[in-house]
């Protein structure tokens, strides 16, 4: 079952210089597929129409078999959350506990509802010892926590994140990203869309998607992708040390198969 | 010029129940023309410790001494602080978020005309700071504001270095940016380095500090608890501060457990390891 398809989407800034071009993708629901491409390609516009904070020129989106439309917009926002990239951008309530309770308020969640839905995704996301707390007092890390627990309490079907962990330390990083996975074991209907420049992360996700001066140049699985040279230099993509290991490791003379892992790799190394 | 940092003490609202020692009687000495990494955590006092290199934050005790200058925590004692400002310059996190002029050559020479430097030769600056940065001069009269997130970097970027200062310190310089947009930014600050400068950056990216840095400072809770060159750094137990090993240098060590005879010391790069291995086939 399809959870977005984009249709021939077009949009730009300035007249004449489409920054999405004639965009078309679907994702299937409970996919987790990533975004990539250098600054400026029109990957985080193409989120902001995924949303319906921008309007197309042209093309058409569809979430969860609705048409994003004046109608239908704030029954798609309902299935829809994004995470931006900078946590101090998106902290709304004077403490944890009442930043999470906001994204209920806009959905008139009842009072003793929300308390107890509040307690729980905040135990979700690992931030329990936290409530009370206001924002100056948590790492960038923890408040992408928060970000992603003020979406997650909405449950929502679709989940973007753009550049969510770009400003964070590696712990914070690491914190955001085994959280997804956690939320996506305990969701396998939660379909993840991650824009991203880390390619590390990329390489973890089930399905890439190249974007270039708005076009989409491809989709295929992260292991197609990084072993087809061309696209590679061509994009000036950067590689997975894995790969790039694996490469470098072949041209000695030694047979490295797809299966090798590090660890393998060492060992024939060593013989 | 050289930096000697003497124990160095910050608390941010001292004297309230609010207080919070960012900074515990940090002494070090940065070296000279090399560049220098600052590692640790967030909150571990990276942020703090630049601002007090250039008098922005003034010690709550200890002192700085660059060169000459003084950053000492009586106000009264640090003459000069803004000429130490423009030989000891800061480029923080996201520098694009401060562009604000009409144009890209205005912007670069705000900061020379803060200095007294006259509008005709600030802007001739200016430009020669936009070349060294690779911003050609289509770019001179264009809104800062429609240039990619890159090229925002290095228009920011040349503002500072239009100052000509002999050390410079970047906050996170390739956060946020694509890998080609990352690889520019490198190439420049080893450029600056090749120059004379000395360069200090605060980094997470763990693959920076081993390609690029000469010396890291491991920060950890307010206080210094490493320095050294980043392939001893590696080399240890880096568990306790959070330091994420290049993936690189965690094989090497994998190879030299499994009773490969490598080098450590001499891994940079992925070619490194190649032509050791080489060398042993």
């Amino acid at each position: 079952m399809k959870c977005v398809s984009i249709n021939h989407l077009t949009y730009s800034y300035v007249k004449d210089k489409p920054v999405v071009k004639d965009f078309s993708l679907e994702i299937n629901k409970g996919e987790y597929v990533s975004l990539v491409g250098h600054n400026g390609c029109g990957k985080s516009t193409l989120a902001r129409l995924l949303v319906g904070l921008l309007v197309p020129e042209s093309g058409s989106v569809e979430i969860c078999g609705l048409e994003l439309n004046n109608k239908t917009i704030n029954q798609i926002r309902q299935k829809v959350a994004i995470v931006f990239q900078n946590p101090d951008n998106q902290f709304i309530g004077a403490t944890v506990e009442d930043d999470i309770a906001f994204s209920l308020e806009n959905m008139n969640v009842p009072r003793e509802e929300m308390i107890p839905l509040v307690k729980e995704f905040a135990k979700k996301v690992g931030m329990s010892e936290f409530l009370t707390k206001e924002p100056g007092y948590l790492s960038g890390g923890q408040k992408q926590r928060v970000a992603i627990a003020d979406s997650l309490v909405r449950r929502p079907e679709l989940l973007i994140l753009d550049e969510a962990t770009s400003m964070l330390d590696p712990s914070g990083k690491r914190e955001i990203l085994s959280l997804v996975r956690k939320m996506r074991e305990e969701n396998p209907d939660l379909t993840v869309i991650s824009i991203t420049h880390d390619i590390e992360e990329a390489y973890l996700t089930d399905r890439i998607v190249l974007m270039h001066e708005g076009e989409m140049i491809l989709s295929c699985t992260p292991k197609e992708l990084f072993n087809n040279v061309d696209t590679i230099s061509k994009y000036n993509l950067e590689v997975p040390f894995e790969i790039e290991l694996k490469k470098r490791i072949a041209d000695l003379g030694i047979s490295i198969s797809e299966d090798d892992t590090l660890d393998s790799i060492g060992e024939k190394l060593c013989k | 010029m050289q930096i000697k940092i003497k124990n160095l003490s910050y608390t941010y609202l001292s004297k309230t129940p609010n207080e919070v020692e960012a900074l515990h009687n940090v002494s070090l000495e940065i070296p000279e023309k090399k560049i220098t990494a600052i590692i640790g955590h967030t909150g571990s006092g990276k942020s703090t410790l630049i601002q007090t290199l250039n008098g922005l934050i003034l010690p709550s005790n200890g002192e700085v001494e660059v060169g000459e200058f003084k950053v000492t925590p009586n106000k009264r004692k640090n003459k000069n602080i803004k000429e130490l400002r423009k030989h000891l310059a800061i480029v923080f996190q996201f520098p694009e978020y401060q562009l604000f002029e009409e144009t890209v050559e205005k912007d670069v020479a705000f900061g020379l005309k803060n200095y007294g430097v006259k509008e005709v030769e600030a802007i001739e600056l200016a430009h020669k700071a936009l070349a060294e940065v690779g911003i050609d001069e289509s770019f001179y009269k264009r809104s800062p504001f429609e240039l990619s997130g890159g090229e925002k970097r290095r228009v920011a970027i040349a503002g500072i270095i239009a100052l000509n200062p002999d050390i410079l310190v970047l906050d996170e310089p390739t956060a946020g940016l694509d890998p080609l947009g990352s690889d520019i930014i490198l190439k420049l600050i080893k450029k600056f380095n090749q120059e004379g400068k000395t360069i200090i950056l605060v980094t997470h990216d763990m693959n920076i500090v081993l390609n690029h840095s000469d010396h890291v400072i491991v920060l950890n809770n307010g206080e210094v608890s490493f320095e050294g060159t980043p392939n001893s750094l590696f080399t240890k137990d880096v568990s306790a501060y959070s330091i994420e090993v290049p993936e690189l240098f965690k094989f090497a060590l994998s190879l030299k457990e499994k009773g490969l005879d490598i080098d450590i010391s001499k891994i940079k790069t992925i070619d490194d390891l190649l032509v050791q291995l080489k060398e042993r086939r």
